[in-house]
């Protein structure tokens, strides 16, 4: 187990590592560069070498990549290219407003998930089946912005009750009423997923021998589900609570950026557009680390609840 | 009224101001860069008023000398001041941060007399060595700032006394006031630096930069020590960023933020709709144009450029585009905002003396052409779609290309046949007119390449206006340049749109600005 966890966290690294370097790769074959957005492209030849010397710019890829690395290490990352200012506090603020987001989305979803997976699985073939499955598919079918649109329309443009921009300058808790529309529309796509994974592994669950067997025993029909299955069942929620921390976080960039929510997702998306290489390598590198580590936590967890996985 | 973004969604373009031709709180708060100057905001007991602006774009050069965009144009409205500004009624210059100036017989000393009662947020007093050091800051060789290009006739600023500054050319240039007036000619204090410029900007504008959410939202307070309190009627302005049309509409007729900077066509019908909404309407501030780059043939030849020039239904184009916003204009680059602009016939499609130009040109069946255009500025691939479907009437086959903006730039301007492209205006003559018609202009060719459009005539007319500081007499060498530009330029220029601002109609005072960016003095919102 002890070693199965070392290996997971060399592999993260080692990802991590190579994800910035493809970002710095990446970024140097586009047309365009930060000098060049700063300035436009009529700038004058001798303006942009400036520029491009003050960035940093006229230095090779790899150079700049191990300078800027060298430093994340240490936990420098630099500082912005185009914001001139320290990308560290700068995406460790984000990351915390889109925690708040997060958080907020998968404390609703992953146990609201669970229960309503485990009674759609219960009851399979029959109507609050039959009713759940179509809903969540329906919400899983319409990407986020769709629904943001839905929800912005409904609830701002004619109800008037929520704000229409999730605008903040401190807390996001300082106005909830910012935060509602976001979470909401992060919360649809993320529980449906919940739903249906819980469903598939509840009826899975159900269709093994051993429940067969528990039934026969003539036990009632709770202890079967709260004994047997509900343990078995909840491994695939696990898991998908992890992949859906990385749905969730490609979400969010959609949803902060459409609500101009000041997270982590908006601020990548900025990033990418001003050509912001080392913001943008530091806000997708803490993001690929969330995701790696929550898949790690998620798959650290199925082995430990599964004794045969545990002992392999 | 400036700039042009080709390149980026809203980056407009640099050299001769044109920003762009080729056009975040915290849990801890602890990413926003705060001022240490005094407000007056919140010194009393009652609500302050605030007033909220939406903006696509978020400001990221704070640095003046450095600015390209309009919302950093905003930022730089009401935390600097420059030593001109623009009328509202004309757009000609008065003065703002100078209280007079005056020209030598030559044309080549400006002497500007510098008002005593300005402040820097800092509590530093403005004095004329802020202003020589502002003005050698711009033009610095060693250290290049992004619209030097605009003021290379200046060699020296020299402090006469501390309240006045004499400016000494190298070759007369009649427009400087005006280039003194825009926002990237901001006086700082000396000795700033660009760092402390980007993180910590200090003017003598109205309101000082409380907070700055990057990417997000600035938050500025009125400025207590700002010599005219009586202008200063908003006591907190928040200019927040919402990329979004639709939330941007959907903000203002819920009534959560006073303002749209800049309505798109497809806004305005939801707009309009509103009956909490007010629509102001500045004629004048932009332009959709078809590059007809001279170096491919047959664009060499004049017959086919005139060819090509009457195939267009101007009138038509513009309801296509805009849905009736703009007015067709006779490839005139000088907007009817502009105190030069000059009033010059539309001329008539008329495809048949097209195709007997073309066949004279030795194209009787026409020609193909490929014609870059893109989506990302609304209406312009609409525009280029129907212009193609016009030329196709005298035979001549368009092959619209679709690109990002950024690409019309890098890869079109200068590389394509014909590119299709979205300017801002720009409030003086030689501004407008010497970057596209000069031999050597920046949209011309940049003087490194083979320009466009190389005509004597235009040079020297333009060369003759600059050097001419009688403002009658310049406006007639103008008027002659755009009767030409009609006659036989290069840039098709079928309509000039107008700058469309939405307010909340409980707010008054508010009378927008073909320049897109707002001083916001004596506005107040009722509720």
């Amino acid at each position: 187990m002890v070693r199965y966890a070392a290996q997971r966290v060399g592999l993260l690294l080692l990802t991590l590592a190579l994800v910035a370097l493809v970002i710095f790769t990446i970024t140097s074959f586009l047309p365009t560069d930060a000098a060049e957005t700063k300035l436009g492209i009529l700038a004058t030849p001798e303006s942009l070498e400036f520029v491009r010397q003050q960035l940093g710019l006229d230095q090779p890829v790899l150079v700049r990549f191990w300078s800027w690395f060298g430093g994340a290490l240490r936990g420098d990352f630099g500082t912005s290219l185009v914001f001139q200012t320290e990308i560290g506090p700068l995406v460790m603020a984000r990351l915390a407003n889109s925690a708040v987001l997060a958080g907020l989305v998968l404390l609703i979803s992953v146990p609201l998930g669970i229960v309503l997976g485990m009674w759609a699985g219960s009851r399979e073939g029959g109507a609050i089946d039959r009713i759940i499955s179509w809903v969540t598919l329906t919400a899983f079918s319409f990407p986020e912005f769709v629904w943001a649109i839905l929800l912005i329309f409904v609830f701002a443009n004619i109800l008037g009750v929520l704000p229409a921009a999730s605008i903040i300058t401190g807390s996001p808790f300082d106005d909830p009423a910012k935060l509602v529309m976001p979470v909401a529309t992060a919360t649809i796509v993320v529980l449906a997923l919940t739903i249906r994974m819980m469903r598939q592994g509840t009826v899975q669950t159900l269709e093994l021998d051993y429940v067969r067997t528990a039934r026969l025993k003539g036990l009632s029909e709770w202890k079967v589900f709260r004994k047997h299955v509900m343990g078995n069942a909840i491994a695939p929620a696990v898991t998908a609570t992890g992949t859906n921390v990385a749905y969730l976080l490609g979400s969010l960039a959609v949803v902060e950026t459409i609500f101009s929510f000041p997270g982590i997702g908006s601020l990548t998306v900025q990033a990418a557009n001003n050509r912001d290489v080392p913001l943008l390598a530091a806000a997708v590198l803490l993001t690929s680390a969330i995701v790696t580590t929550a898949n790690l936590v998620a798959d650290l967890i199925v082995v430990g609840l599964n004794p045969r996985l545990r002992k392999s | 009224m400036h700039t042009t973004p080709w390149m980026t969604a809203s980056r407009r373009a640099a050299a001769f101001g044109i920003a762009g031709l080729v056009a975040a709180g915290t849990l801890s708060g602890c990413t926003s860069s705060e001022s240490d100057a005094t407000s007056a905001s919140g010194s009393g007991d009652a609500e302050p008023t605030v007033f909220e602006m939406a903006w696509s774009g978020h400001p990221t050069e704070l640095d003046p000398a450095n600015m390209n965009l309009l919302e950093e144009y905003q930022f730089g409205q009401l935390v600097y001041e420059t030593l001109t500004d623009f009328s509202d009624d004309d757009l000609a210059p008065e003065p703002e941060l100078a209280s007079e100036w005056s020209v030598s017989d030559d044309g080549l000393v400006w002497t500007f007399t510098i008002i005593d009662d300005a402040v820097f947020h800092s509590g530093k007093a403005l004095t004329a060595d802020d202003v020589v050091y502002s003005i050698m800051r711009l033009i610095d060789p060693d250290v290049p700032t992004a619209h030097a290009a605009y003021y290379t006739a200046i060699e020296e600023a020299v402090a006469i006394d501390d309240t006045t500054v004499e400016l000494h050319l190298s070759e007369p240039m009649a427009d400087l006031a005006s280039a003194l007036a825009q926002p990237y000619a901001a006086i700082v204090p000396e000795g700033s630096t660009a760092e402390e410029l980007a993180t910590t900007p200090d003017g003598t504008g109205p309101y000082v930069m409380d907070e700055n959410v990057e990417g997000s939202m600035i938050v500025y307070k009125a400025f207590e020590d700002y010599r005219d309190q009586d202008s200063i009627t908003l006591d907190e302005i928040h200019q927040v960023t919402i990329a979004q049309a639709e939330t941007q509409s959907t903000s203002l007729i819920a009534g959560d933020i006073d303002l749209i900077s800049q309505v798109s066509a497809q806004q305005l019908s939801t707009l309009e709709a509103a009956d909490n909404v007010a629509l102001i309407e500045n004629p004048g501030a932009s332009f959709h144009t078809i590059y007809l780059n001279t170096s491919f043939e047959p664009l060499d030849d004049e017959r086919v450029r005139e060819a090509l020039r009457l195939v267009m239904d101007r009138e038509a184009l513009a309801a296509i585009a805009t849905g009736g916003l703009a007015t067709a204009t006779a490839d005139n680059v000088v907007l009817s905002a502009n105190p030069y602009h000059a009033d010059i016939e539309v001329p008539e499609q008329n495809i048949e003396k097209a195709k007997e130009l073309l066949a004279e040109a030795g194209y009787p069946d026409g020609f193909e052409m490929d014609i870059w255009t893109t989506t990302e500025r609304f209406g312009l691939s609409e525009m280029t779609v129907a212009y193609a479907e016009m030329a196709a009437q005298a035979g001549i086959t368009l092959n619209v290309v679709t690109k990002t903006n950024s690409d019309l730039g890098t890869e079109g301007y200068r590389q394509q046949p014909m590119v299709a492209f979205y300017f801002t205006g720009f409030p003086d003559g030689d501004g407008s007119i010497s970057p596209f018609y000069e031999s050597d202009g920046a949209y011309n060719g940049g003087g490194s390449e083979s320009p466009y459009f190389s005509d004597d005539e235009l040079d020297e007319l333009i060369t003759e206006a600059r050097s001419t500081t009688d403002t009658e007499a310049r406006a007639e060498l103008y008027a002659d340049a755009q009767e030409i530009i009609a006659e036989r330029g290069y840039a098709l220029v079928p309509y000039e749109m107008p700058l469309v601002t939405a307010t909340g109609s409980d707010v008054s005072g508010f009378s927008g600005s073909a320049m897109g960016y707002y001083e916001l003095f004596n506005v107040t919102v009722e509720s």
